[in-house]
């Protein structure tokens, strides 16, 4: 047996870790590899949305690579991730791959669910190493978003530009090569201590821009064509509310959990949404474009995939924020036609602008907002 | 602003006239009417309302709904916008359904389940819009508090509403056509005469306006057309390759996936017309499973056609001719 996975931002990581501390053989398809990805869209329909397509690719990739049983998140909802399993099948079939597809319901994710998919699996794999791979898994996705925090936190104030970009490259390039969770520990820590040895400017005064939006393309460098690291080049500190930390605590620990917390991100867009869930991350869109606003950011970029239904909700109701806040968002969406260049001036307009605003002061007297929504 | 309006309507009305609200409540011709819109319109009517219903969609609607919404907004929605915008003026509060699911295990498009909001958004609150939770899926908590809220705003007790609405809308949101739909739309009867089958949204291929008359042109054409409709909830259910029974999947999904498999089995049923709005999320979920299933079986000529503002009738006519040429004579 031989599983493969989809790639979704940096989520490989923690994948790897778990897999390899169980002991199980598998396929890891290449990180933001091109030829990959034209085969997912090649064998996609159309108007599917561009996290189908990627996946796709990776599952293709996969199975031509030996993998026999397929390894996905799904759900029950609103929202078309939730039907991706049987569409992927579907088409997987009817191209003659033969595989066993493993299909995790996120919504309602309890641990009797995930012991009966993972059983088969874990069968004669004693219970304490489960145990400490599964800990040691969910302590690598938060140790990594702290790394890539870190680094978003460092390029806008870095003396010697390029430094952060450096040593993440380096960074993603062990952990892709290297396996088991004591050298990519290692990675991690040799990261985070090269990060926090980088020399960096007093005087700095970076903008602060915020990502909200649809959780795969604003967590997917590949997709969102390396948005915190352009952004955080031209000078921003750059605050991703989609992120897989945020993402697992939300799935996996919450529905694990007897005790939910408040989301203070539904709790927010109340005021535009008079409903909690519209599918997706909706809403949580609204709200965390709303709490950054009361929290005095300069700028908002909202980014989601061609035909995302629940983003196109959400962005009816930036105009009013926009509004409230005089604080532009600007809403960039992506799909396999999205040429890099058009995408840089877009952004490199927007940091401009807010860099504008960010020296003049007294933004309330210029209000800009409305040019921002071009496009 | 939905205070605001509350307070100018309770003093208008005091106590007194609590029987009769006297209040006129503007239905959009678009959307969900296209299902249950007479359901809506019976309830309003129980509750001693008036009941405005905006005229069928024109180009004048077109534009208004699109000059107010987002690009990425779907056809279908941004015709609603419109629909909303001519009702203003006419009523007192525009009243919009909010869709979450209308049978177990059926859920139903984001946008039917943020519509009362995007509307309001998109139109600034230019109307007063009133709405009503409907899902049948996870239970009537939702549906009995916002039927007290529009109580209060419309003024009758909430008793009242919550009976009108068990009474007139409730157990019918998977009725018979009879009861749901308008007279002159044409759902067809199945017979042995050559038929097409048109699929999509009903908000899509009712819409004589968004459907260039599809269902009327093929008539012309003397072809015998039927619709999603013409089959019994329960047995487009029974047919939705591969969301049968307990899965959960989109009402809309289902029901043409179902219809599209109960007609693969007719041999009078020629050809199956896909009519989509550009960049449909369900619809690109759906078309996919019917293409890939149909071909397993009977091979039905499948035609998806897309429209949005922007199609033009004569393109959109000739893809009709050239289709209704291709089909094999029965």
């Amino acid at each position: 047996m031989k599983i493969t996975f989809p790639h979704m931002g940096n989520t490989y990581i923690a994948v790897k870790v778990l897999l390899d501390g169980l002991g199980l053989d598998y396929y890891m398809p290449p990180v933001a590899d091109r030829a990959t990805f034209e085969r997912g869209i090649e064998n996609s329909p159309e108007f599917m949305c561009l996290p189908f397509k990627t996946i796709m690719g990776n599952f293709l990739d996969g199975l031509d690579h030996g993998a026999d049983t397929i390894l996905f998140g799904g759900g029950a909802g609103q929202c078309r991730l939730s039907y991706y399993g049987d569409l992927h099948k579907e088409i997987l079939h009817s191209l003659g791959y033969e595989f066993n597809y493993i299909n995790l319901q996120l919504n309602h994710l309890t641990y009797k669910e995930i012991m009966d998919k993972f059983g088969p699996f874990i069968k004669g794999i004693s219970k304490a190493t489960v145990v400490k791979a599964v800990t040691e898994s969910a302590w690598t996705v938060f140790a990594v978003d702290g790394v890539y925090a870190k680094a978003a936190h460092v390029r806008p104030r870095e003396v010697k530009h390029g430094s952060a970009d450096g040593i993440m490259q380096h960074f993603e390039k062990r952990v892709r090569t290297e396996n088991g969770f004591g050298n990519i520990r290692d990675a991690i820590f040799e990261a985070k201590r090269a990060l926090e040895a980088i020399e960096l400017d007093p005087q700095a005064n970076p903008l602060k821009i915020g990502i909200i939006g649809e959780i795969f393309i604003a967590s997917e460098p590949f997709c969102n064509l390396e948005i915190e690291k352009k952004l955080g080049n031209m000078g921003a500190d750059v605050y991703n509310t989609m992120s897989v930390s945020m993402w697992i605590k939300h799935h996996f620990i919450n529905a694990i959990l007897p005790i939910h917390g408040k989301d203070h991100a539904v709790e927010a867009a109340q005021e535009y949404m008079h409903i909690d869930d519209v599918g997706g991350h909706g809403v949580n869109t609204i709200g965390n474009a709303e709490l950054m606003c009361r929290n005095g950011l300069d700028g908002i970029v909202h980014i989601y995939p061609f035909t995302c239904m629940p983003e196109i909700i959400a962005q009816s109701a930036f105009h009013d924020i926009e509004k409230k806040y005089d604080i532009p968002i600007m809403t960039l969406i992506v799909d396999e036609m999205t040429a890099e260049a058009g995408y840089i001036t877009r952004l490199e307009a927007f940091t401009d602008m807010l860099r504008m605003r960010h020296d003049r002061q007294k933004p309330q007297s210029y209000n800009v907002s409305r040019s921002s929504r071009a496009g | 602003m939905d205070g605001m309006i509350h307070y100018v309507l309770m003093e208008q009305k005091p106590e007194v006239s609590r029987r009769a609200p006297n209040i006129t409540v503007g239905l959009a011709r678009a959307m969900t009417y296209y299902e249950h819109g007479r359901l809506w319109q019976n309830f309003f009517t129980q509750l001693g309302c008036a009941v405005c219903v905006s005229p069928e969609t024109n180009k004048r609607i077109l534009e208004n709904g699109v000059a107010q919404c987002s690009n990425e907004t779907c056809l279908p929605v941004k015709v609603m916008a419109g629909h909303v915008l001519e009702l203003a003026g006419k009523c007192d509060t525009v009243f919009i359904p909010r869709y979450m699911s209308t049978a177990r295990h059926e859920l139903c498009c984001p946008k039917l389940c943020g519509l009362p909001d995007m509307i309001r958004l998109n139109l600034r609150n230019k109307v007063d819009i009133t709405e009503v939770i409907v899902d049948a899926d996870k239970g009537q908590e939702k549906t009995r508090k916002t039927l007290a809220q529009l109580a209060e705003k419309i003024g009758v007790s909430t008793k009242s509403a919550i009976e009108a609405y068990e009474k007139a809308v409730k157990n019918k949101l998977n009725a018979d056509v009879k009861a749901r739909l308008a007279a002159d739309m044409e759902i067809g009867t199945l017979t042995d005469k050559k038929t097409v089958a048109v699929l999509g949204h009903p908000y899509m291929i009712y819409d004589r306006f968004l459907s260039m008359n599809l269902i009327g042109k093929l008539k012309a054409a003397d072809i015998n057309v039927v619709t999603p409709d013409v089959f019994s909830h329960h047995k487009r259910i029974e047919n939705a390759y591969p969301y049968f029974s307990e899965r959960n999947f989109y009402a809309i999904g289902s029901d043409n996936l179902g219809c599209a498999y109960a007609c693969a089995k007719r041999p009078e049923v020629a050809g199956i017309i896909y009519l989509t709005p550009f960049a449909c999320g369900i619809d690109s979920l759906v078309t996919e499973f019917i293409s890939r299933h149909l071909k397993a079986g009977r091979e039905v000529p499948l035609m998806v056609l897309s429209v949005d503002e922007h199609t033009g009738e004569a393109g959109f006519d000739t893809r009709i001719e050239a289709f209704l040429d291709m089909l094999a004579p029965v």
